[in-house]
């Protein structure tokens, strides 16, 4: 049995646990290439103009990947942390699917863990018993399966990337020239072709990179708290918290948001981290990027370079 | 002090007669206008959604005047509405604007808080005052809503355009200062009587369209250029798919008013989308297939510009508009948006629905 994965959205955060799970059944897991332009332009096809990049080239991806495989792994995440969401897109996009014709079958379980009933392994026993009529078998893959993805978190943790996002000439170890910190989703920042290969351009410049992922969950929610109001999207809430943590933190020079056009939480948390920023002691200059696929690479090039040299001068 | 809070459409109506009912000091902001989006878009996000930048420029005009406390909604995700007051507050506070804040939303951690705020604001009314309050608010409301239905219904009718909305403003502003149930029911059934009384086309053809969409583009006539005034125009009938008192009713006073007719919304977007979406993605789909099902000639789906939960609806609204064959219009609002441009493509569609309704009957 061929079962898909897309390339994109939550593929960055879980791809480790997916893959486990399913190869513990001897499942083929099969994922879709790196993002291109041909897949974001078929994606395209599928959705409406307003919709944002990401989504977008996850249609792309699952265009690609439709005629290839038995099922399709598409989950409807809407919560991972108790009261708190994704983001509205990531909750449509099993409907939103129904757009693309000839798709295989849909393995497209709803998480959502808002409430305190909502137990993460009963949507565990229902995606595994399309494979096995064993509770144990199944929860022994899962258990499994956390792990390897406690592994992929790990690598982060210890400020490095993990082997699965295939960045290469990125070595954390050596130090750097400067320290900046790149605040945005993973599933932009680590799609080569959607962050037009961000990570590689700074590491050229002798450039250590601290993002999100590197920031464990305990410090975020503490950042996070001197704001009143609970921020309920789980991924503005740790782009929140890390962008407090990193501006604290004395080696750090600078900041990069990165978001794409028309991203509802991050036009919230990018003012709010901003807002915050600006009213603490500390100041350090922000480069906003806005990506959308008119996106020149000449004009971000450019950018980052004047970012770069901007914060050289304010170091050295 | 003085209390202020955000506009939308007519809400000022039953909010301005919750607190003057309280014998609290109140400052309405000056209606919406090119000024105040001017304000919200000098201070405001840039990719946040076009209400946040009227609230905020509101909220500005409303300080100008004195007001020094504000009351508005909030919300608990995934819509980007919830986080308004958090970042409204937080830019206000950097324009040297303190302002006091009590947003209504369901409490996550803090209700003795949240009780204490409120009585702060309150004073020395009692519970059961406030609750009278509640009630006449809810009243008012309802008030403006039964004569906007009627006013809807009369647009397309009338025998000189502009007849019933003059009639309309006239009514609003009884309504509105009215203070006590008798007056307010006594304002209602005049306003009944004179639209009773508007000479009608009794043989004009109307064109029904659902208006569907992100609540406060529906509500606002700010922001939609007064696209029902300008359907009407066109003679059509326009049904929206939210209505302030009923949206009161169900979001603020848990359905404590029986509904006239509750149209399972829910249940009838399920082939379409089966889960919820934050905002009112899925009341756009289920009242979508709901008025092509009741047989309205067409649907125009109106909301901010990258507003997400109404991009998803957007996404699936081709779907009922094969099943149902029935024509819908999509149009985003934001800051750059223009009346003519509206217009061209409001008679554009509208001529498209005739057009297809004449070809129908000919094969009839």
């Amino acid at each position: 049995m061929r079962i898909g994965i897309p390339r994109a959205l939550s593929y960055y955060k879980y791809f480790p646990l997916w893959k486990e799970f399913f190869t513990k059944f001897g499942a083929e897991v099969v994922v879709s290439p790196p993002t291109n332009k041909k897949m974001l332009d078929l994606g395209s096809k599928y959705v409406v103009d307003e919709i944002c990049l990401p989504v977008k080239v996850y249609f792309g991806h699952v265009n690609y990947l439709k005629d290839k495989v038995d099922y399709l792994f598409v989950p409807r995440i809407v919560s991972v942390e108790r009261n708190e969401y994704t983001c509205p897109k990531f909750m449509g996009i099993p409907d939103m699917l129904v757009n693309i014709e000839n798709l295989p079958k849909l393995i497209g379980p709803t998480i959502d863990l808002t409430k305190r009933d909502n137990k993460l392994w009963k949507v565990v026993l229902e995606v595994g018993s399309l494979f096995s009529k064993n509770t144990y078998l199944i929860l022994k893959a899962w258990s499994d399966a956390s792990m390897s993805l406690k592994k992929y978190n790990q690598d982060w943790l210890n400020q490095s990337f993990p082997e699965e996002l295939m960045i290469t000439n990125i070595d954390k170890k050596e130090q750097g020239v400067l320290n900046i910190a790149v605040i945005g989703h993973e599933y932009i920042l680590y799609d080569k072709f959607l962050s037009m290969n961000l990570l590689e351009k700074l590491a050229k410049l002798k450039v250590s990179v601290f993002t999100i992922e590197m920031v464990n969950q305990k410090t975020i929610n503490k950042e996070v708290s001197i704001i009143p109001k609970k921020i309920f999207w789980n991924f503005a809430k740790n782009a929140i918290g890390a962008a407090f943590y990193y501006n604290k933190m004395g080696e750090i020079s600078g900041f990069i948001n990165i978001s794409s056009f028309g991203c509802g939480p991050d036009s919230i948390s990018n003012s709010m981290t901003v807002h915050h920023l600006k009213n603490t002691q500390i100041t350090k200059p922000i480069l906003n990027l806005t990506i959308d696929e008119h996106t020149g690479e000449a004009g971000i090039n450019t950018r980052i370079e004047a970012f770069y040299d901007l914060l050289k001068r304010r170091v050295v | 002090m003085k209390i202020t809070f955000p506009h939308m459409g007519n809400m000022y109506i039953p909010v301005k007669g919750l607190l003057e009912y309280l014998n609290l000091d109140i400052i309405v902001p000056p209606p919406s206008s090119q000024k105040t989006l001017n304000l919200g878009v000098k201070y405001g996000p840039e990719f946040a959604c076009l209400p946040l930048k009227l609230n905020l420029g509101n909220l500005i005009e409303a300080r100008e005047l004195g007001a020094d406390t504000i009351i508005m909604a909030g919300g608990v995700g995934p819509c980007r509405f919830g986080l308004y007051s958090q970042i409204e507050k937080e830019i206000l506070s950097d324009l040297g604007y303190v302002y006091d804040c009590l947003v209504l939303e369901p409490p996550d951690k803090h209700l003795g808080q949240f009780i204490m705020r409120l009585r702060k604001i309150i004073g020395t009314n009692s519970w059961g005052r406030v609750i009278e309050a509640i009630k006449f608010a809810y009243q008012k409301a309802y008030a403006v809503d039964i004569i906007e239905k009627k006013v809807q219904y009369l647009r397309p009718l009338e025998k000189k355009v502009g007849t019933a909305d003059s009639i309309y403003r006239h009514i609003l502003n009884t309504i509105n200062d009215a203070q006590s149930i008798n007056s307010l029911q006594e304002a209602t059934n005049l306003g009944i009587l004179k639209l009773d009384q508007v000479p009608q086309n009794i043989n004009s053809e109307v064109i029904r369209i659902g208006l569907i969409g992100e609540i406060y583009t529906l509500l606002e006539p700010f922001v939609s250029f007064d696209i029902e005034k300008e359907l009407g125009k066109l003679g059509v009938h326009v049904t929206r798919s939210l209505y302030l008192s009923e949206w009161i009713n169900s979001h603020l006073l848990m359905n404590y008013y029986k509904k006239e007719h509750s149209k399972p919304f829910a249940e009838l977007a399920k082939p379409y989308l089966n889960y919820f979406v934050g905002g009112h993605g899925r009341e756009t789909i289920g009242y979508a297939v709901g008025f092509a099902q009741e047989g309205y000639h067409g649907l125009i789906q109106i909301a901010p510009l990258t507003c997400m939960p109404e991009i998803i609806a957007h996404t699936l609204l081709p779907r009922v508009k094969e099943n149902y064959r029935i024509p819908i219009l999509t149009i985003y609002v934001d800051e750059q948006s223009g009346k003519a441009g509206l217009l061209t493509r409001l008679e554009a569609f509208i001529d498209l629905i005739r057009r297809q309704n004449n070809n129908r009957r000919i094969v009839q």
